[in-house]
């Protein structure tokens, strides 16, 4: 056996243990011209950086901050590189699975998709760890030089690492969305827009980062750090969550895990602001954040609570009988299961659970309002999202999940004008006090009623308490229409058993 | 629906079998693309899938291969559901779709390699797996070429090869002779004979080149419109077509051709003449200079039919009786519905 074959042996021993698609990719990424340029490019970059760079300081290199600067020229080179080549050839790899008709026969092997997801990403993360050890040399040069900073430049170089993992997942993600030809040229032109925007803004961030110094002796720092990486990693974890639901077939469950990562980045965020008030007490977080922390929740419910609740109803045979595995577990957990009735239940249940949250932590009042205000708004544009997608189905079974989610979205969007119409058409005066007819207008009613903070004198507490009773009416009615379905999203449950001979024989069991 | 033409009872007394279809239905929409079909293959068999264009084969195999989901019935493969087990199905099932990508920058063994590593297999468990595929679809020659190079023949085999690299128990091979020249037809069909007598796979195979399956199947089901017309050995399907009768009075088709010259329409016109006065003779076609009749008689009128024709002045120098084939069989039991 020849050294060749036995370092050929070894290396198939130890690829055994990695993930199939990272071995699989690896190999084609480093016989693809793509690899082999930008690396080529990106080391001839850097080395004419430094030859330049040198003689261009000259002989002031010895002193002054040269370091700083050649570093953040290097760090702009493997930013394009880790940044936007990286993200848009994990972008094209999944897109050209299912282009090339590839993608199946991965999906029938004994891959599942959090595999062929992770072998993705981690396939990217590789070329990043690549092109971060060819810079890296560089790297070293600027630690010789004056104005280098050993801290500053970890931060940034992990910052940097991290940021591209990140971007990577996402565009991954939205590779999977789309599985419309058609598009695909423009989902193409659209994704490289957004790898240059999200480029070019996080240079611009770094530029700023980069000019001053890092305060890392301060308690404040460390708190904004780690709420970053926490939210980002939360992020991250839904991006790789929606991608594995895209590639799980349609009659398993695909609902479930984005499901759980909504909840645990609801608990995350308000975790975190308990985690706070803790230790500096209730004081120290400010009505502002609160209103802030909860105007995301509500747009993050919103979203996520549309998505579920207009689910179809109907549940495949495989997700039932997996479901009934559970036992008497599958009623307790029955928000997190598929199905677009049960997709309603943990929308309530999260609302409810905000504004009980604000309403605990005794805030001032008017950011009580505002929350309870939001979570109402929540429900209503989901309720009759979930009524409309109850609907529709019964009209025609044509009716997709999409229908109802867009016709919500217009819906909002016309209660939105929709009291300024009259005035627009000329019947009644342009008028810019508050009326309660612009309660549909969501945007408007919550800034009236952050406003009556300051006691701001035209708006008081009787206009938003009767914003909150119209909202409260109207939640009541949106609940009454949806109150029969949340029941069936459990007691239909019940029935839900193992799959026995009998009913797979039987023709119309899936009706 | 015609009734299947082997009998249950028959059928049972051969074990459990690999591949089942149950009641199986596939409706998009209003369109019922598979419509109850149900028919069972053993081990060591290689069952023809046959019919016309959209006849639901297609949508059956992806099916099989749990690709999609039916919309009511099951299908078992070595006895699980692919719907309620469909991972331990993929493990014993091997699918050849009709086109299948390739990967760019990969090469034949680095291919695969890859798919043997998708199937869980290690060490030398996967080298072994991926020797014993290059051997047999003889490929061993060509595993260095990069596989978008390779020609549809010989990605064809890859194909075969790579569907086979989990050694799985059943495989569904959804038109894998389209597009090849005779020879590698040949070849492929060999390859595919192998895999049931040495290897005693279950092998389920669609094709409308239906002179094909007739050589290497031992039964086939014809399906049309996502019904199943037909479905029993070829032997079976054959004689049901001419009903239950005796070899007597079977329907035979025969062909005349008469010697061309300037005056083969007139003689033409009066052998098809003479042809339609004759007993015993249905359907008579004429293009050119043959004719082609369905013929109801026993060989003592078949030669009786021969003599007058001779004796009656048409210059015949062809006349011949084609035997039934699957090819006829099948047009026969289809009826051209398209939906
Ligand atoms: N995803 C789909 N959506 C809607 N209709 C479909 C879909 N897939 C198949 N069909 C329809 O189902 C019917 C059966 O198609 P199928 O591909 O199974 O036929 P086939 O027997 O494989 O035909 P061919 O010999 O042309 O491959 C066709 O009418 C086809 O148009
Ligand atoms: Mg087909």
């Amino acid at each position: 056996m020849s050294a060749g074959d036995k370092f050929f042996h070894l290396a198939d021993y130890l690829t055994d243990r990695l993930n199939p698609i990272l071995v699989k990719e690896t190999r084609q990424a480093l016989k693809s011209r793509q690899f082999i340029i930008t690396f080529m490019l990106l080391l001839t970059v850097a080395w004419l950086i430094s030859v330049f760079g040198t003689v261009w300081y000259g002989p002031a290199i010895e002193y002054g901050s040269a370091g700083r600067a050649f570093f953040v020229a290097y760090y702009y080179v493997i930013g394009f590189a880790s940044l936007f080549v990286v993200p848009f050839g994990s972008f094209r790899s999944m897109l050209n699975e299912r282009d090339h008709n590839t993608y199946e026969l991965l999906s029938i092997s004994t891959l599942s998709p959090r595999q062929i997801v992770n072998g993705k990403l981690l396939s990217s993360m590789v070329q990043v760890f690549i092109y971060y050890s060819a810079i890296a040399p560089f790297i070293a040069f600027t630690s010789l030089l004056q104005g280098f900073d050993l801290a500053m430049v970890t931060l940034f170089l992990l910052a940097g690492l991290l940021w591209s993992f990140f971007v990577s997942m996402v565009a991954l993600m939205l590779s999977t969305l789309s599985s419309n030809r058609q598009w695909q040229a423009i989902n193409t032109i659209g994704m490289i827009g957004l790898l240059l925007w999200q480029m070019s803004a996080a240079f611009g961030m770094s530029a700023v980062g980069l000019s001053e110094s890092i305060p890392f002796d301060s308690e404040e720092f460390w708190w904004v750090l780690v709420s970053l990486l926490v939210g980002a990693g939360s992020f991250f974890l839904l991006a790789q969550q929606i991608a594995i639901s895209r590639l799980t077939f349609e009659s398993d469950n695909r609902s479930s895990g984005i499901r759980i990562i909504c909840t645990l980045q609801f608990w995350l965020l308000w975790g975190g602001v308990w985690a706070y008030a803790y230790r500096y007490g209730m004081a120290a977080v400010h009505e502002d954040v609160i209103a802030a922390c909860a105007t995301m929740s509500s747009i993050h419910w919103l979203i996520a609570g549309l998505i579920f609740s207009t689910e179809p109803d109907h549940v495949s045979r495989r997700v039932r009988r997996n479901v009934s595995r559970l036992g008497a577990i599958r009623f307790l957990v029955a928000p997190w299961l598929p199905g677009g009735r049960r997709g309603l239940l943990v929308l309530l249940i999260h609302v409810l659970m905000l504004a009980i949250f604000v309403r605990l932590g005794s805030w001032d009042l008017w950011v009580q309002n505002m929350v309870l205000a939001a979570a109402l708004y929540v429900f209503i544009y989901v309720a009759i999202g979930s009524a409309i997608g109850r609907l529709g189905q019964m009209v025609t079974p044509e009716f997709r999940p999409a229908h109802a989610r867009v016709l919500t979205i217009l819906i909002g969007a016309l209660g939105m004008i929709a009291p300024y119409l009259p005035a627009a058409f000329g019947f009644t005066r342009w008028s810019n006090a508050y009326s309660l007819g612009e309660f549909a207008n969501p945007g408007r009613t919550l800034i009236i009623i952050s406003e009556t903070a300051y006691g701001s004198g035209s708006h008081n507490n009787a206009t938003v308490h009767g914003v909150l009773l119209i909202l409260t009416a109207i939640a009541g009615v949106a609940l009454l229409i949806n109150l029969k379905a949340m029941f069936q999203g459990f007691s239909e449950m019940a029935s839900w058993k193992s799959a026995t001979a009998a009913e797979s024989s039987s023709v119309y069991a899936e009706d | 629906m015609i009734e299947p033409v082997l009998s249950a009872a028959a059928i049972d007394q051969r074990g459990e079998p690999a591949l089942e279809l149950r009641h199986l239905h596939r409706f998009f929409g209003r369109l019922k693309a598979v419509d109850d079909v149900s028919f069972k293959a053993w081990p060591g068999q290689v069952m023809g899938f046959i019919g016309p264009n959209g006849a639901g084969k297609t949508t059956s195999m992806r099916i099989l291969a749990t690709l999609d989901t039916p919309t009511a019935g099951d299908a078992f493969v070595c006895g699980y559901s692919v719907v309620d087990d469909p991972d331990k199905v993929r493990r014993y099932l091997g699918f050849m779709p009709d086109s299948f990508g390739k990967y760019a920058n990969m090469n034949v063994v680095e291919y695969l390699d890859f798919y043997a590593r998708a199937y869980g297999l290690r060490d030398a468990q996967r080298r072994d797996a991926i020797e014993h595929v290059l051997v047999f679809t003889e490929l061993r020659k060509l595993a260095d070429k990069a596989i978008n190079t390779l020609s549809k023949g010989m990605s064809q085999r890859l194909g075969l090869g790579r569907c086979l690299i989990h050694d799985p128990q059943v495989m569904i091979l959804d038109e894998p002779a389209a597009g090849l020249d005779p020879r590698a037809r040949v070849e492929l069909r060999e390859l595919i004979r192998l895999l049931a007598t040495e290897m005693k796979k279950t092998v389920l195979i669609s094709s409308h080149i239906l002179t094909e399956l007739g050589e290497i199947c031992d039964s086939a089901a014809i399906i049309e419109a996502g019904q199943i017309l037909a479905y029993g050995t070829v032997d079976e399907i054959q004689r049901k077509q001419h009903g239950d009768s005796t070899e007597l009075t079977r329907a035979r088709s025969l062909h005349v051709r008469i010697a061309a010259g300037d005056d083969a329409q007139s003689r033409m016109l009066g052998l098809e003449k003479w042809l339609l006065e004759q007993p015993l003779i249905n359907l008579v076609q004429c293009s050119g200079a043959a004719a082609i009749f369905d013929f109801e008689g026993n060989d003592e009128d078949q030669q009786r039919l021969l003599h007058n024709m001779l004796a009656a002045g048409h210059p015949v120098i062809e006349f011949y009786g084609k035997t039934q084939s699957l090819e006829d069989a099948f047009m026969n039991i289809t009826k051209g519905i398209t939906q």
